[in-house]
């Protein structure tokens, strides 16, 4: 899992919210590219050492980790809404997960944290366990994706 | 204070030196940023579900098409079923995609340095999973359209690449100030030639297709020109052609610029980062980073165009191209201590001056670097017995002879190529005590490793001479380079010690009891 503040390995010092925000916008938002990499550069000065010495850092912090777990929560979770129906199916499918996973004291709290936001049990649940128990980066993810 | 310079450049509309660094940076980090959203969008295209339901929209008269029999008689006919199948595929797209969007803004078309700024809408960001839900539904921009194209073809098997022309802010671009337009541009002029588009393989003709799906609608097999390379002033502004990305299903990542870009080594090469030495080993980076996959044929074919295509690009035919270009030398260019090979014809001629003059060109390849005796033993390296000079100029003695006012005595320097010398071998150092041969200041010149004795190692370290006068070992000092001084004085860089190897392991604890014993001198001076 990625930790919840910038100093992730390979992380390159930016925190969570940044990096979400930089991941985002380089895969599908071309407008905000250019005054997001301005924004950056200024408030992260190591950055323009990092891409100029060691692109390839830069590049698998965007493209691996973070990545892949929107990408799998995004692919498991469109499915599972179209074979069945909504909640029919995120409650089944997270009654399934729910016999396997341990959830802590701590896990719950933030569950319960989530879902007073406004989302369905069942969707925080998948959304908390995909995004590797990080309660900052499932919050992210449930506005992006699932908000009005 | 302002200098002289800064307030000439700052007259001629140029930035400073600073800003130019800086555009250089940004840039780079634009550029990478381009290259890895293709590379996302390259594995969104490859999305299970949008591929399911898109490979239903292809019946199986278009699927035979597209996957033709080789024709043994003639490998042209299946090509033209391949091409005949793709022409269908293109209008299917075209039938299928209901709300064409036009572009929001300039999107990945190219920004001048004052259109950097604007604000920042995270909520306008597209998603993988909105993404398939568009193309499915046939709704977006023509980038869109054309990406979702690369998925229909993939959906059925097709070996489809998705190809993005990256638009970083031009670095070459010093203006301080971009000039005003005297008409504003069209939108249609200025997004007149793709940022995206797709190439198929043909394994019949052993070469890539290219088809732009949605903005000039064209299927071409490029040879030596396409169709897709931008043309026009008001186009270029907004698109000047320098990197061309391929990515194809296998998450590979190539640069295909050569098939586009008519003048690759002269206009093109100028504008990208590749054209200096670092910029292209950063480049290298970034491609090697983002090539998640083996070499196939399919690379060796390709491989094979390019070099035919660099063949046929040619010379260029004014004097600004053949600047620094990198196949072709000026004879007018050609340096004092360089030199032709014997027997180099040249190989074009360019015309100046309204065809008043007449300059020679020659290929790179003939022309040699020279060097003195002294400067190829500052690389190790002395010269071949019996080598005769191969050019022979005059040079005055030391580095400032306009300063001083008096016409140093004019030497003459003696000039050699790389093939008149050999790497130098220093003497062993004895057996057993380890003596080395040192010149007659009592060291042993080390510019470079190998002008190390064989039987020798170089410590560097401030303590080695210490550490090995504390262990009276035989050892010499190490010359690694000079410091040039006021006047015409140099002084030798003393790097560390030689010493045989069986010597070292000694010298270097010695050296760690030294430092040491310091670091604990200095935390009792700081008590």
């Amino acid at each position: 899992g990625v930790s919840a503040s910038g100093g992730a390995p390979g992380s390159i010092g930016l925190t969570m919210e940044d990096l979400l925000a930089l991941r985002q916008v380089v895969s599908g938002n071309p407008e905000a590219l250019a005054p997001l990499l301005e924004n950056l550069s200024s408030r992260y000065p190591q950055l323009r050492e990092q891409i100029m010495a060691n692109p390839e850092v830069f590049i698998s912090m965007l493209l691996e980790a973070v990545g892949e777990n929107l990408q799998d929560v995004m692919t498991e979770v469109d499915e599972t809404r179209e074979l069945e129906g909504e909640a029919a199916a995120a409650v089944s499918q997270s009654e399934g997960q729910e016999a396997n996973v341990e959830v802590s004291e701590s896990d719950e709290l933030a569950i319960g944290r989530l879902c007073e936001l406004g989302f369905e049990r069942a969707l925080v649940m998948q959304v908390y366990f995909a995004c590797g128990k990080n309660e900052e980066i499932a919050a992210n993810m449930l506005f992006n994706e699932f908000g009005d | 204070q302002e200098t002289k310079k800064e307030s000439g450049a700052k007259a001629r509309n140029i930035c400073s030196n600073e800003e130019r660094q800086r555009r250089r940076y940004y840039h780079m980090a634009y550029l990478v940023c381009l290259m890895i959203h293709g590379a996302i969008i390259n594995e969104w295209i490859n999305n299970p579900k949008l591929l399911r339901k898109l490979s239903k929209l292809i019946d199986e008269n278009l699927f035979n098409l597209l996957h033709p029999e080789k024709d043994d008689q003639l490998p042209l006919r299946s090509t033209r079923k391949l091409l005949d199948g793709l022409k269908k595929c293109m209008e299917l797209w075209q039938k299928h995609w209901k709300v064409k969007k036009k572009y929001a803004g300039l999107e990945y078309y190219m920004r001048n340095w004052q259109e950097i700024d604007g604000p920042i809408d995270l909520k306008k960001t597209l998603t993988q999973s909105e993404f398939v839900r568009r193309v499915l539904k046939g709704h977006g921009n023509c980038d869109l359209a054309t990406q979702g194209f690369v998925a229909l073809l993939r959906s059925c098997n097709v070996n489809a690449r998705l190809v993005m022309s990256c638009q970083p802010p031009d670095f070459t671009n010093l203006k301080e100030q971009e000039s005003a337009v005297s008409r504003e541009y069209t939108y249609s002029d200025s997004f007149k030639y793709p940022i995206f588009w797709c190439e198929v393989w043909d394994k019949f003709t052993k070469k890539w297709i290219t088809i732009d799906p949605t903005n000039l609608k064209t299927i071409e097999q490029v040879r030596n020109a396409s169709k897709l390379e931008p043309r026009g002033v008001a186009a270029c502004k907004r698109n000047m052609m320098r990197y061309v990305i391929g990515f194809d299903r296998k998450n590979g990542c190539k640069d295909i610029t050569r098939r586009y870009a008519s003048w690759f080594n002269s206009k093109c090469r100028k504008r990208r980062i590749t054209s200096s030495a670092a910029g292209s080993e950063w480049y290298d980076k970034v491609i090697t980073a983002l090539h998640r996959r083996k070499r196939t044929r399919i690379d060796d074919y390709e491989e094979e165009y390019f070099n035919q295509r660099d063949e046929d690009e040619g010379m260029p035919d004014n004097l600004q191209d053949l600047k620094n270009h990198p196949k072709f030398i000026l004879e007018k260019d050609i340096r004092i201590n360089q030199v032709l090979k014997p027997n180099s014809k040249e190989c074009g001629y360019l015309n100046v001056n309204h065809g008043r003059q007449v300059l020679k060109v020659f290929d790179r390849r003939d022309l040699i670097d020279l060097k003195s005796a002294k400067q190829w033993y500052m690389e190790g390296r002395i010269l071949k017995v019996g080598s005769r000079a191969r050019k022979t100029i005059k040079k005055s003695k030391g580095r400032l002879r306009s300063m001083t006012g008096i016409d140093g005595e004019a030497e003459e320097e003696r000039l050699y190529s790389i093939d008149d010398t050999e790497l130098y071998h220093a003497p062993l150092a004895s057996i057993p005590d380890g003596k080395i041969e040192k010149n007659a200041y009592g060291n042993i010149e080390v510019f470079v490793p190998s002008m190390i004795p064989a039987n020798c190692c170089l410590i560097e370290s401030p303590n080695a001479i210490k550490a090995a006068k504390l262990l009276d070992v035989e050892y010499a000092r190490a010359v690694c380079g000079f410091k040039f001084e006021k006047g015409n004085s140099s002084k030798p860089i003393i790097g560390g010690v030689v010493v045989a190897k069986w010597l070292a392991e000694a010298v270097i604890c010695a050296i760690d009891g030294i430092e040491y014993s310091l670091e604990l001198d200095e935390r009792k001076k700081q008590e």
